[in-house]
């Protein structure tokens, strides 16, 4: 309680202390007092009525001396002349002061008398009329000089015998009724005094003890307070730590975006090599190797888009846009983009179309698949991975990925979708192919944000189910599967194109422009705003497509440069926007110019898709749900 | 209070108290009936009156033996006091006259204020527990300029002065203010 550095609230703990103390001290002298007063009156009770009987003593006493001294006046020896009966009262000295004694108390000559009043209120008025008559009687009688028969004086001795022993009587009477009543009060006093005591000491006790715990309270209170403070104290250091740390992960989280940025631009330029090495290549060993190469190539794109995924859905940045998915086109895409893998691997891969529409984010929902699917068939030895399709009562749709692989032991079905987790070991041969085991942490991140269930049902050495719970829209349009045909017109189309390239980089500008002369377009490559500007005004010629990359030097943009070239064909050509850069600030761009966004790294068939898909909605041709959707192009999603 | 009576009224039987009493007034007589051998030995005057006070006791000045005898003379020769007070005996207002029981007390060379008080109707108390310096007690002879007789409780009369100290009444200085005085043995 003294510890200066205990808080401001003691001193106020203190001052109600000291508050009650005074009060209690208070309190106990109030009784002290109390008890005192009460003592003072029981001492009082003891001494009431004394007078009064003192006065009955000496009233009785004075009539017995009266009454003697008649006698021996009535007895003594008459010196006078003649014996006579009578006796005077000169010699009778004693006689007349006993009866003035009498008369002084019995009828004094002035005002009330005590006496009087007293054997009134003594409930004795006969006896006072009685002691009265008889002092009248005699007061004539009893003078100096006045002679005293002997029959008065017998009659003295005898009435004042008599009064003497009446007033005795009464005496005796009052004494007993005021000792029986003052017993009484007396000893309700005396309670009323041992009360107190117990009083006193049960409260001085109480006191005490409420002391002793509000003191203990106080310590404790003090004590929780400082442990309270402690714990603010570690909570804010842990908040700082916690704040600290979030800054640092965010400065690793832009480490990581401009190393994969800058990872994307070799990788791309060397998918687009392959690409174009393809046709130089005539060896069949020669095709085998690069066939390897754009396996690896494609591993550590997946690998980086994996990394970009988890980055982003991390940061919450992206932001998913409801629509109608024809799920029959997504499907048929997806077993197209499969099919060579699964017949590599010596799999059957079915898809099983019934023509629902669903309700939902269509990049995501391909992206969710598209990792099911890879998963499905990366651990899977033999047999088939089967896409399936079925209505739910409810409403909803059920979208089912079916492997017959290695399957996932039932304590590690949650496991599998943490990061970086892989069933098996590490080394476990094409584990790595994976990508890191990202697969299923973006699966599972995505199904989060789009808020549908996903089941996993799982037997070990028989397969693996996942199901995908979608809403359903009812009454939609089946498309007819268009992959193929899509591909057979591009290879059409893309040989008669005039496309202008524009990108800083030399060695992606160069790689893919290597890659479309291959398809047979013609392609002008410039590295900057200026150049293609004047290009298009040096050759007067109007290109059909524009593909730019978003960043280029001196801080432009391939926005820039599409709406430079625009405004100098004066033509909207159709263009695509190539980037790197997730930043909100370039999507809005794009999408407000309405312009087909490509994310790096872009592959070869992804491109050429694109480029297809652009020109046929520049030429009017309804969407075909590719990637390259304008405006609704997401950068996560390829 | 303790007269022989307080004390007897403590609850003891009323028979033994009477007989205490009673031997008390067999000795009270005897001291009054025996001769008194009379030694002058100070500067008292000796009375020459009828004796209204007898002093005796623990008393440095003395004129008749061991004791000190005032008549009405000596008793006036004595600083005149007087007030008027109330009493709870008598109606009215009454004026007392006389001179200080404490000059009383120094006149017979009284070595304390404490006394054994006597009345002619064998009335005794112990005299004490009164601040005399402070409270001006009478010792009274003149009720209303006139001597008090016996039958008016005189002729000594002890009187506090109830209105001028209303703390002065009390039931213990009631008993202490003994009328008919006729004996002091000091302490």
């Amino acid at each position: 309680m003294t510890d200066p550095s205990k808080p401001a609230g003691v001193g106020i703990e203190r001052l109600v202390i000291s508050v009650a103390a005074t009060a209690a001290v208070t309190c106990v002298a109030i009784l002290v007092v109390l008890m005192m007063q009460t003592n003072k009156a029981r001492l009082q009770l003891q001494q009431d009525g004394v007078a009064e009987f003192n006065f009955v003593l000496q009233l009785e006493h004075n009539l017995d001396l009266l009454a003697m001294a008649a006698l021996q006046h009535d007895l003594a020896e008459v010196t006078g002349p003649e014996p006579s009966l009578t006796r005077p009262l000169e010699q009778g000295a004693e006689l007349i002061k006993r009866f003035d004694i009498l008369y002084s108390i019995v009828l004094t000559a002035r005002g009330r008398s005590w006496a009087q009043g007293f054997l009134i209120e003594a409930g004795a008025p006969e006896y006072l009329k009685r002691l009265r008559q008889f002092v009248a009687e005699f007061d004539t009688v009893i003078q100096p000089g006045q002679q005293v028969s002997s029959a008065q004086l017998t009659a003295i001795s005898v009435r004042s015998q008599a009064l003497s022993n009446a007033v005795y009587d009464i005496g005796i009477a009052m004494f007993q009724s005021k000792s029986v009543l003052r017993d009484e009060i007396s000893s309700r006093l005396d309670w009323l005094i041992n009360a107190s005591w117990f009083f006193g000491v049960s409260f001085i006790l109480a006191m005490l003890t409420l002391y002793f715990l509000l003191v203990r309270a106080s310590g404790r209170a003090g004590e929780l307070f400082q442990q309270s403070r402690s714990s603010q104290r570690q909570l804010k250091t842990a908040l700082e730590e916690l704040t600290t740390g979030d800054s640092q992960r965010k400065a690793q989280n832009r480490f990581l975006a401009a190393a994969t940025h800058d990872l994307r631009q070799p990788l791309q330029a060397m998918q687009y090599y392959l690409a174009a090495l393809e046709a130089h290549v005539p060896g069949e060993r020669g095709r085998q190797i690069l066939g390897n190469a754009g396996r690896s190539t494609d591993a550590a794109q997946s690998l980086l888009t994996g990394l970009l995924d988890i980055s982003k859905l991390d940061a919450g940045v992206l932001e998913i846009n409801l629509e109608e998915v024809d799920l029959d086109t997504l499907l048929t895409r997806l077993h197209h983009d499969f099919l060579a893998e699964a017949t590599d691997r010596g799999l059957l891969l079915k898809v099983e179309s019934r023509g629902f529409w669903v309700h939902t984010d269509p990049q995501a929902l391909e992206r969710i698949l598209r990792n099911l699917i890879g998963n499905a068939l990366t651990y899977t030895e033999s047999g088939s991975v089967n896409l399936s399709v079925h209505e739910d009562g409810d409403g909803t749709v059920l979208v089912a990925v079916e492997d017959t692989g290695v399957g996932i032991p039932e304590h590690e079905q949650e496991a599998i979708f943490n990061e970086y987790y892989q069933i098996g070991s590490p080394e476990d041969g094409r584990a790595g192919a994976a990508g890191m085991g990202l697969g299923l942490s973006i699966v599972r991140r995505l199904t989060r944000l789009l808020e549908v269930s996903l089941e996993v049902e799982s037997t070990e050495g028989e397969g693996t189910r996942f199901t995908l719970r979608l809403p359903r829209i009812s009454g939609g349009e089946v498309t007819p599967p268009a992959g193929h045909v899509q591909r057979a017109a591009s290879q059409d189309r893309l040989a008669r194109l005039d496309i202008m390239i524009i990108d800083d980089e030399p060695a992606v500008r160069d790689g893919v422009s290597v890659l479309l002369q291959q398809k047979g377009c013609r392609v002008t490559a410039v590295s900057s705003v200026d150049e293609a500007r004047e290009i298009v005004i040096q050759h007067d010629s109007i290109p059909d497509l524009l593909l730019a990359d978003y960043q280029l030097q001196q801080g432009r943009t391939g926005l820039e440069a599409i709406e430079t070239v625009r405004d100098e064909i004066n033509e909207d050509v159709p263009a695509i926007l190539i980037t790197g850069d997730t930043s909100p600030g370039a999507l809005d761009a794009a999408r407000s110019a309405g312009l087909a966004l490509l994310h790096k790294p872009v592959g070869a068939s992804e491109l050429f898709a694109a480029i297809d898909v652009c020109l046929q909605a520049g030429a009017g041709l309804p969407h075909a749900g590719m990637v390259s959707t304008p405006a609704n192009e997401e950068p996560l999603i390829k | 209070m303790k007269t022989l009576a307080n004390q007897s009224s403590e609850r003891t039987s009323l028979s033994l108290m009477r007989s205490v009493l009673f031997g008390g007034f067999i000795c009270l007589a005897l001291t009054l009936v025996l001769p008194l051998p009379l030694w002058a030995e100070d500067a008292l005057p000796s009375a020459t009156g009828e004796v209204l006070l007898v002093v005796d006791g623990n008393i440095s000045h003395t004129n008749a033996g061991d004791e000190a005898h005032f008549d009405l003379a000596m008793l006036q020769a004595l600083p005149p006091a007087e007030f008027s007070t109330h009493t709870p005996w008598e109606d009215g207002l009454n004026h007392f006259a006389g001179t200080l029981l404490s000059d009383v007390l120094a006149a017979a060379g009284a070595s304390s204020s404490e006394f054994f008080a006597t009345a002619i109707d064998d009335y005794q108390v112990e005299f004490g527990g009164v601040d005399l310096e402070r409270y001006p007690v009478l010792l009274a002879w003149e009720q209303n300029g006139e001597l008090i007789t016996l039958r008016n409780l005189g002729p000594l009369r002890i009187m506090f002065p109830f209105d001028d100290y209303p703390e002065l009444d009390t039931n213990a200085n009631r008993a202490l203010a003994v009328w008919q005085l006729i004996t002091m043995s000091v302490r």
